[in-house]
């Protein structure tokens, strides 16, 4: 019943001459939401884009929901069950709208369900009044809000952030923050969520692995790191004394 | 490699081919003709009468590709038109030794003219042509040439040989590189003198501001042959067509289309129709 | 043969009024100057960017050994002489050239190709400038919203509209005015291959400079809508 919906085993990716990540087993079940949480050069993004089958893997598989990629799975139709949002909004050119509806157009979406579907996401980010307004004319938290409905309208299987609220100010990232784990509640996606600040990371998370060169040194629920830090190095990382 | 050339079995077999082509001669489009002829022919304007009508008397789509005559003897060399009109009878004469035409017919003749200011420093009004230029050689009197290898350079360096000066390198001889209505626009803004044939001449005579002061001159005639050239030598040659442009042109229907020529404009015939008579018989005269 | 005097001014105002109602009148031979001009230089060029663009997206985002030495090739056709160009093809396809079959000596066709060979590294290039002005995250967010190769390229190229638009002006504008391979491969003939640049240098040797400014006024107007676009391009991109 809560196997894992996304299962990872074994990955490693090389890169630029050196193992970006050492071999490495990771699991997402339905309605989790994971933290991968380290210091800088720590390997937090190569883990989630290998995840998210971005990078090619010099050993191991990822499986989701069974099928294997690369074997299974082509990472076309894998990438056609996930979606990602980044630090930066990414967003095109043209309106609030036509970023959110992306997605859904590439997927040969008809127009009425495309709309209300936007119509719908962009309410619960509290962006509606902003679907007409070209992505110029909007603030950076705004912008995240685009790109976050732009990832939560297509009600992916799993859904990869990395340090999606990096870039915003104190106040817009803790208001975020809040309705983000909101928004999460209930849904039946997996989630990875790569951070950088560990309280955020505690609120979010079911889940947090602590990354370090490459390596998971623990992989458990935020208060459990909290209470009892694996070893010196995870309390050096999560910032308390050990 | 070249050892194997020199075996009586590769010997023999380019012979046949040599004897071959006339069968295989193969024109890539026998509805086209490549008509190759000089810049000369096409400023004086003679050229687009001639396509035209010829267009329309054979049907053939026709290509009139216009270089200097140098240019045109060498494309013509290479089997890469049909037929040529040009004016430079020495050259041509090689040119035809070289086997690569198959007749050489004269069409007509225009005369060249020595240009150069109304007040005629070097005193050559009315001479001949080689005592003229001896005269502006002596008197160091500006010249300007069109030092472009064109049929009409060619001619001017006959000249001043038969006159016996070497003007290159002199410091009152200059060369354009270029074609007539450009080098008589720089011999106009030195008011010097300079070479030119009498078509291209009276369509920038306004212009130009230097009146003629030599002509009529046997030596300064300028023939215009044609050739067609020799599909023997170059299989893919419109031959037919070459020869029907060749035989066109000299006929009475050509030949009065260019007596026309420039009639209307100019007061006289820009070209004398000639087909028939004999560089010999021209210069006589 | 006398010479009347020849007043400058008055013969060349003559020849700007008569360049005027060639154009106004709709004199045929005149536009099929015009008429020829623009269609092999805007077949040329829009194939060019047919080509060119998808090829720049990929050198764009390609990693691959010889990648640095394929760009600097493309930088060079910034600089190739036209008249190189001109002189290479046209000696190809010379009747008894190895491509001499394909009959393409003087056609419009032949000046096509010339006019494609050198947009191509024009238009490769600044594609590739383009593109390095993106964020390179920006392909990957493409992939992440399950966009397929073929999506990828035609959302990129949307994102970079503008400077395509200058990168075919670019293009077009190098062809258009371009006369040395223009005479070569084509060999102004009239209705055919004779364009605005070959037309221009071969009436002003003739004297007809009538004919002659006429095509250089619509010269200078292309150019002039070109330059004009091309602004107007620069300044919308400003504003997202």
């Amino acid at each position: 019943m809560n196997e894992a919906l996304l299962q990872a085993s074994g990955i490693s990716v090389y890169r630029n001459g050196r193992l970006t990540l050492q071999p490495t087993d990771f699991a997402v079940r339905a309605g989790e939401v994971v933290g991968i949480y380290g210091p800088n050069g720590a390997g937090k993004s190569t883990l989630l884009q290998a995840l998210a089958g971005f990078l090619p893997l010099s050993s191991g598989t990822i499986t989701l929901r069974g099928q294997v990629l690369g074997r299974d799975l082509t990472p076309f139709s894998y990438h056609r069950r996930i979606a990602a949002m980044f630090q930066e909004p990414l967003l095109l050119r043209g309106t609030v709208a036509y970023n959110v509806a992306l997605g859904l157009a590439l997927r040969r979406i008809g127009k009425a369900d495309r709309k209300a579907r936007v119509q719908a996401v962009l309410e619960q980010l509290k962006i509606d009044h902003l679907a007409d307004r070209p992505i110029g004319m909007i603030s950076g938290g705004e912008a995240q809000r685009t790109s976050l409905a732009r990832a939560l309208v297509l009600d992916p299987e799993v859904l990869f952030l990395d340090e999606p609220f990096a870039a915003l100010d104190q106040p817009t990232r803790r208001r975020l923050v809040r309705e983000f784990a909101e928004l999460l509640r209930g849904r039946r996606m997996a989630t990875v969520f790569v951070s950088h600040d560990f309280a955020e990371a505690a609120a979010l998370c079911s889940r947090c692995a602590i990354l370090d060169a490459g390596a998971i040194l623990q992989d458990e629920p935020p208060t459990r790191v909290l209470e009892r830090p694996g070893t010196s190095r995870v309390a050096e990382i999560i910032g308390i004394e050990a | 490699m070249f050892r194997f050339a020199r075996s009586p079995v590769v010997a023999a077999l380019v012979a046949l081919t040599g004897l071959a082509p006339a069968a295989i001669a193969q024109p890539v489009n026998p509805q086209e003709i490549v008509i190759l002829t000089t810049t000369t022919t096409q400023d004086s304007g003679i050229l687009r009468i001639l396509t035209d009508a010829f267009a329309k008397r054979s049907g053939l789509t026709v290509k009139a590709i216009v270089a200097g005559s140098g240019d045109i003897l060498k494309q013509g060399a290479r089997g890469e038109g049909d037929v040529l009109l040009t004016h430079s009878p020495d050259a041509e004469k090689g040119w035809m030794a070289e086997g690569n035409g198959t007749s050489r017919r004269l069409v007509m003749y225009h005369d060249f003219v020595i240009i150069g200011p109304e007040a005629d420093p070097a005193k050559i009004r009315g001479l001949k042509a080689s005592d003229a230029l001896r005269r502006i050689a002596e008197a160091k009197a500006p010249f300007v040439s069109r030092g472009d290898q064109s049929g009409t350079h060619v001619r001017e360096l006959a000249m001043w040989k038969r006159a016996g000066i070497e003007p290159k390198g002199q410091s009152w001889y200059r060369e354009t590189g270029q074609g007539q209505g450009l080098t008589m626009d720089v011999a106009s803004q030195f008011q010097g003198y300079a070479f030119t044939d009498r078509g291209t001449y009276l369509v920038h005579a306004k212009r130009i501001g230097l009146p003629i002061l030599v002509e009529n001159d046997s030596a300064l005639y300028n023939i215009y042959h044609v050739m067609p050239v020799n599909p023997a030598k170059f299989p893919k040659v419109n031959a037919s067509a070459g020869n029907a442009f060749a035989d066109w042109v000299v006929s009475p229907e050509g030949q009065n289309l260019i007596a026309e020529f420039g009639k209307a404009q100019y007061g006289r015939s820009l070209f004398v129709p000639a087909a028939g008579m004999s560089e010999q018989e021209l210069l006589v005269n | 043969m006398g010479t009347g005097s020849w007043d400058y001014w008055a013969e060349i105002g003559q020849g700007f009024m008569e360049a005027a109602l060639l154009l106004v009148t709709g004199d045929p031979e005149t536009w099929a100057v015009i008429r020829q001009s623009l269609l092999i230089s805007v077949t040329a060029t829009l194939a060019s960017m047919a080509v060119g663009v998808p090829l720049g997206v990929w050198l764009a985002s390609a990693k691959f050994r010889g990648r640095g030495v394929l760009l600097a090739i493309c930088n060079t056709g910034f600089g190739l002489p036209p008249v190189v160009v001109g002189l290479i093809l046209s000696i190809l396809l010379l009747r008894h050239g190895p491509l001499g079959a394909l009959n393409l000596r003087f056609t419009p066709s032949a000046m096509m190709i010339g006019q494609f060979i050198l947009s191509l590294p024009i238009i490769i290039g600044l594609t590739v400038v383009a593109l390095q002005q993106l964020n390179p995250k920006l392909r990957l967010q493409m992939m992440a919203l399950g966009a397929s190769r073929g999506q990828t390229l035609w959302l990129l190229c949307r994102e970079i509209r503008l400077p395509l638009l200058v990168a075919y002006m670019a293009g077009f504008g190098a062809v258009v005015s371009e006369v040395g391979a223009s005479q070569m491969l084509g060999g102004n003939l009239p209705g055919t291959t004779r364009v605005l640049t070959t037309a221009i240098v071969m009436e002003t040797g003739m004297g007809h400079y009538d004919r002659a400014m006429a095509y250089g006024i619509v010269l200078l107007l292309l150019v002039g809508l070109v330059v004009g676009l091309l602004t107007w391009a620069q300044q919308s991109d400003g504003h997202r």
